[in-house]
């Protein structure tokens, strides 16, 4: 979990997957909203705000384990406590809010 | 460029990262002014490291002598909160901007220096020390000693003596496995062979998996760079051992 400290709505959650054979895959990143993200450079076709990166099966079978590449926009939350939530949930952690205290309580400013 | 903050320019230029996201690159005013000349400062805010630190950890001081050699070539500068800066002014700002998206792009590859990344690299490293410093004692390469078993394979197996070195890279715990079961089943069908193990990194080999390996096996390389210090010592040992015994 990261979040930039002049810019709080620069932050990243990933899932890293670690193998047994050493390698780390990730799998998934929920973004906050940092600025413009393309699916293809060489085509560029900027979208902005919160999105997520998810990693392809097609990017496994070539090794590329760290830069999901694959990226959508989402709505499903709007600030880094949500974040946290909607990503507890979405990988489905088991028993969540014993290691993330508060977390289905959304502040005032949410 | 878009304000970001009062003062604080995100500027949008097709730099992108991998994944697609773009550099962030941001322009201001620089706080204290050291010279007429430069103004302006272009700042990542710490986010080049951030996304560094999904890969890679900046956890020793080699580690942090490389990206400091990296920031130092790029004419980059790091300040105390990890934000990475370059100073310029007006009429070098296009230049400034292009130096700055590269000496990011160098310290974000610095991911590529990680363990993983090494590891896939353990079999060229052992193939390219065999080709060249053993190519006298005749490797070959994915060797089967049983015809008609071809799930027991030798790496590289040395046949210029009358009892056959056979050579296994291991660098991975199923790697380990795969070598130990090999050796004891050429050793059950009484198949003449000594066995040599060159390991990637003894210390990230399982115990259990290391202590199996160790019990089956004639002779242990504890790392490739052993095996690359020692190896030949060791071949040329072994051919003179065999010419005493004839």
């Amino acid at each position: 979990m990261r979040q930039n400290l002049d810019f709080h709505e620069n932050f990243s959650i990933g899932l890293i997957y670690h193998a047994l054979d050493g390698r780390k895959i990730h799998l998934l990143r929920m973004n906050g909203n940092h600025g413009e993200t393309v699916e293809n450079p060489l085509r560029p076709s900027p979208h902005f705000g919160y999105h997520i990166h998810k990693i392809t099966p097609e990017e496994i079978a070539d090794g590329a384990y760290y830069e999901p590449k694959f990226s959508q926009l989402t709505n499903k939350y709007e600030s880094f406590d949500q974040v946290i939530y909607y990503f507890l949930k979405y990988v489905n952690i088991v028993d969540y809010s014993s290691y993330f205290k508060n977390t289905d309580q959304l502040s005032i400013f949410d | 460029m878009k304000e970001k903050r009062p003062g604080v320019y995100q500027l949008f230029a097709p730099f992108y990262h991998e994944d697609g996201d773009m550099y962030d690159i941001f322009l201001k005013r620089t706080e204290h002014v050291q010279s007429e000349d430069k103004f302006l400062k272009l700042t990542d805010y710490g986010m080049t490291l951030m996304r560094l630190s999904y890969a890679y950890d900046l956890d020793t001081p080699n580690k942090e002598k490389i990206l400091h050699k990296i920031l130092a070539s790029n004419y980059l500068k790091l300040d105390e909160k990890g934000r990475i800066y370059l100073e310029t002014d007006l009429e070098n700002l296009i230049s400034s901007i292009l130096i700055f998206a590269q000496g990011i792009a160098k310290v974000s590859n610095m991911k590529l220096y990680q363990r993983e990344v090494v590891h896939s690299l353990f079999f060229d490293t052992l193939k390219e020390f065999i080709e060249n410093s053993l190519a006298q004692y005749q490797p070959v390469k994915n060797y089967h000693p049983l015809s008609n078993e071809a799930e027991y394979e030798v790496d590289y197996f040395f046949n210029n003596r009358q009892r056959p070195l056979y050579l296994f890279g291991v660098n991975s715990s199923s790697k380990a496995k795969l070598a130990t079961i090999s050796c004891l089943k050429f050793q059950n069908e009484k198949v003449p062979f000594k066995s040599i193990i060159v390991l990637e990194d003894i210390d990230v080999l399982p115990k259990e998996d290391s202590k199996r390996l160790m019990s089956v096996s004639d002779k242990q390389f504890p790392s490739i760079e052993d095996f690359e210090k020692n190896g030949q010592k060791y071949f040329e040992r072994e051919s003179e051992l065999e010419v005493g015994i004839r």
